[in-house]
């Protein structure tokens, strides 16, 4: 009996290494229908109501959960749109700037753009990083990416490959939850990048290419490396400037000071007329009161409307001393 | 702690793990192995829900001996047994629903009470161990099983954590002994209840809750759907709940197995009948069984006049739909499937149509295929009134249907119509055996495992694990 059970253990095991190998070796192994369903419905409304709006806001959920558009409307007589998505990479953010800026979809516009410290992304494997802390479906289908991708060498190929296995299984036996419950860190459900099926039809090729692009930029990391940062957001303004696009960056709040002390250099060297800062805790005292926070990362809608002052009256301050026309 | 999810798979490692190391000792180890299992499975929803079955456990444990020893007062316990497992299902699950129709009944006559209704959660799978707890203490009293003397082993047949909340409803009869006997490792039962867990699975997450967002999407919205877009949400619920449903029973037989027990079927290709009765026959077959043998049976059954026969279906029918839940829906739902049967029952022909379909042939006649199509869509239009929220939404809906409305089609996806097929194909060419993809040449049931593994990643709709449709009744 002992031997059949053994025999019985070997032929579990044999299963699960087979259907892990069948999945290795499949050379198309990856979600059907791949979209970032929210940035997606976020980009064909802003397509949709493009002539009417004066300013758009891009970034993380610092933008999303933050900046009330309607407020931000209200205060500076602007037609204000927020396309900040959840748990977005500076990287992707510029890319998606760019990507936005080359299609003329920011023509004639004020373009708020995020910035964030690039070293918490570590740079040679930050696809991995952030496939197992977020668990973001998003970025494993990116790591999948420099699978395919010909300037990936053969170690960086398996790296890539068992993070992108790693975070599907995880996500897909539900880490996610033990993620949410137990270490409370903060939850993006949003992302269903490998919801197979799905029943609305979105136009993801925009995503596509985002990510394609997304994929070159970590190959050509230097690109955006820590070290020429602030050279990268220059290339970025000029470029805007050619669409006669205003691009504002927009630091903003958090109490992590090695965070702080990339950015504010780099911050400090832009010019007057391109940056907004919201992390001056002097200036700026309700970034620290608690009773705003939602949670640790987040403030709630008293704290998120307490910072569209903020960030109006800043605006403002560019707009009224005529640096931006 | 639901089947298809990361909780459950370390709680079956660790409980397999330990089941078989304890086995070379007696069979008590064993028992109690599935006790604590069981109780942890089912605390882990709510620990609370612990104390509700166990005071059923002990209350049908000493009524049960009690049926025995007292041969005079056996008929006072057996109701006894009947009235605290029906009052605790009444309290739980229909107080509040009996109490607000009874409000809006007299509201209609423009008379006002002050409605009561109790705060209270409905425990998972009570419908599911009542049943099961009460068919222990019927055969203790018909003299068709001894009441056991063995509390540990009783109080692991009620919460027996593979079909606790969903079923299969267990007969004392069946599962009662196996608790009796040493379990010995079986490798055949094994690989068998892999394949039948794998099955189950593929049925949960790659068919039940890939059709979940379209009948969800559609159902919420029907009144604004074109007709095809109605038809394709009904025939998609179909498929829901019967992947849904009969994916956890597979996964509940499989997982018995693996601990060396066995479970009765539950499901047998339901959707090849030929006709409603046979349906019946192959729906939910411990729930219909139970039915029949402890309501329908006593009440008098087939025989005697065919008003008795035709009030005996209709009982039955409509209780099975009340079993389901506490809302006029299910009511209907069963109230309709008795109309559909009744037919056959009159005319004694509800046995026509006993064994496989298509027994020699691969495919089916004519006659047959119109028969299984036919059967089908009264079946599809019953689940209209099972998934709705009221009856008159079940109306408005099949309304729709026949008005052959134009409009939007967006939502009819051919992806889960392709799978959908392949999945009712695998279904038709395997009809003849208890477990598709299962073969007793081990190497052809180690490649189809692995085969469904894939799948199950691939096509599985895997975002967090949704529950059971039928853990709500």
């Amino acid at each position: 009996m002992r031997k059949q059970f053994r025999l019985f253990l070997g032929y579990i095991t044999l299963i699960c290494i087979t259907s892990v190998s069948i999945l290795l070796l499949l050379p198309d192994f990856r979600a059907k229908s791949i979209y970032n369903e929210e940035l997606c419905f976020k980009v064909d409304k802003f397509t949709e109501e493009n002539d009417d709006i004066d300013i758009v806001f891009i970034g993380s959920s610092k933008i999303k959960h933050h900046l009330n558009d309607s407020l931000f409307s209200e205060l500076t007589n602007l037609n204000a749109f927020n396309l900040g998505v959840a748990a977005t990479n500076p990287p992707e953010s510029y890319i998606f700037f760019e990507d936005m800026l080359n299609n003329g979809l920011f023509n004639k516009k004020v373009v708020v753009l995020e910035v964030r410290a690039i070293s918490e992304i570590s740079y040679k494997n930050w696809w991995l990083e952030r496939s197992t802390y977020w668990i973001d479906d998003k970025n494993l289908y990116l790591s999948l990416g420099l699978v395919d991708s010909n300037k990936s060498g053969i170690l960086r190929k398996i790296f890539a490959r068992g993070s992108y296995m790693f975070g599907y299984f995880s996500n897909a036996i539900g880490l996610n939850i033990l993620r949410d419950d137990y270490l409370k860190l903060p939850s993006d459900s949003l992302f269903k990048a490998f919801t197979t099926l799905e029943n609305k039809v979105i136009n993801c090729e925009l995503l596509n290419r985002l990510n394609q692009n997304t994929v070159d930029v970590i190959d050509m990391n230097s690109k955006v490396g820590v070290s020429n940062h602030f050279d990268y957001l220059n290339h970025l303004i000029s470029q805007a400037k050619e669409k006669e696009c205003h691009l504002v960056f927009y630091l903003a709040e958090t109490n992590l000071k090695w965070q702080i002390n990339e950015l504010q250099p780099i911050f400090n060297k832009l010019p007057k007329r391109n940056k907004i800062s919201i992390i001056d805790m002097r200036l700026f005292p309700f970034i620290n009161d608690c009773s705003i926070k939602h949670n640790v990362t987040h403030f709630d809608s008293i704290g998120a409307d307490s910072l569209t002052f903020a960030m109006a009256k800043e605006y403002l301050k560019i707009k009224n001393s005529k640096l931006i026309r | 702690m639901l089947f298809n999810s990361f909780d459950f798979l370390i709680f079956i490692c660790i409980v397999y793990c330990i089941y078989w190391t304890v086995q070379k000792y007696n069979v008590k180890f064993q028992n109690i192995i599935v006790l604590i299992a069981s109780y942890i499975f089912y605390g882990w929803w709510d620990w609370r829900f612990i104390s509700l079955i166990f005071f059923s456990t002990v209350v049908d444990y000493y009524l049960g001996l009690s049926i025995k020893r007292n041969a005079q007062f056996s008929k006072t316990y057996l109701g006894l047994s009947i009235v605290i497992n029906l009052g605790l299902l009444g309290v739980f699950k229909y107080y509040n629903f009996f109490v607000s129709s009874w409000v809006s009944a007299w509201e209609q006559l423009d008379v006002s009470f002050n409605e009561t209704s109790l705060n209270l959660i409905l425990p998972v799978g009570i419908s599911f161990y009542t049943f099961q707890t009460l068919s222990y203490t019927i055969d203790v009293y018909r003299d068709k099983l001894e009441p056991t003397k063995d509390f540990v082993s009783f109080a692991s047949f009620v919460s027996f954590f593979p079909q606790l909340v969903a079923g299969p409803i267990e007969r004392a009869t069946n599962l009662l002994p196996q608790f009796f006997e040493k379990r010995r490792f079986c490798l055949n039962e094994s690989v068998k209840g892999v394949s039948q867990i794998l099955w189950g699975l593929l049925k949960k997450v790659v068919i039940a809750d890939n059709c979940a967002p379209f009948v969800n999407e559609i159902f919420s919205t029907y009144h604004t759907q074109s007709s095809v877009v109605l038809i394709f949400g009904a025939v998609l619920f179909a498929f829901q709940i019967y992947g849904d449903f009969s994916g956890y029973s597979d996964i509940a037989i499989g997982l018995s197995r693996l601990l060396g027990f066995k479970l009765m079927t539950n499901f047998r290709y339901p959707y090849f009948s030929r006709d409603i009765a046979e349906f019946w026959r192959r729906w939910h077959i411990s729930l219909s069984t139970w039915f029949r043998d402890y309501l329908y049976i006593p009440l008098g059954g087939s025989r005697g006049s065919s008003f008795t026969r035709i009030r005996n279906v209709i009982i039955i029918f409509l209780v099975s739909g009340m079993w389901h839940g506490a809302n006029w829906t299910f009511l209907f739902w069963g109230f309709l499937n008795a109309l559909f049967i009744l037919p056959l029952i009159i005319g004694k022909s509800n046995r026509l149509n006993i064994g496989i379909v298509a027994q020699n042939t691969f495919l089916p006649n004519l006659k047959e295929f119109i028969q299984i199509l036919l059967t089908f869509l009264l079946t599809c239009l019953a689940w209209v009134f099972f998934r709705v929220d009221s009856i008159h939404g079940g109306f408005d809906y099949i309304h729709r249907i026949f008005c052959f409305l134009e409009g939007n089609s967006n939502v009819i996806n051919i992806n889960i119509i392709a799978l959908v097929l392949a999945f009712v194909l695998i279904e038709w060419f395997y009809r003849k055996t208890e477990i598709p993809l299962f073969s007793n040449n081990m190497k052809i049931s180690f490649i189809n495992s692995s085969v469904v593994i894939v799948f199950i990643i691939l096509f599985g709709n895997l975002n967090g694990g949704s529950s059971f449709i039928y853990f709500q009744f």
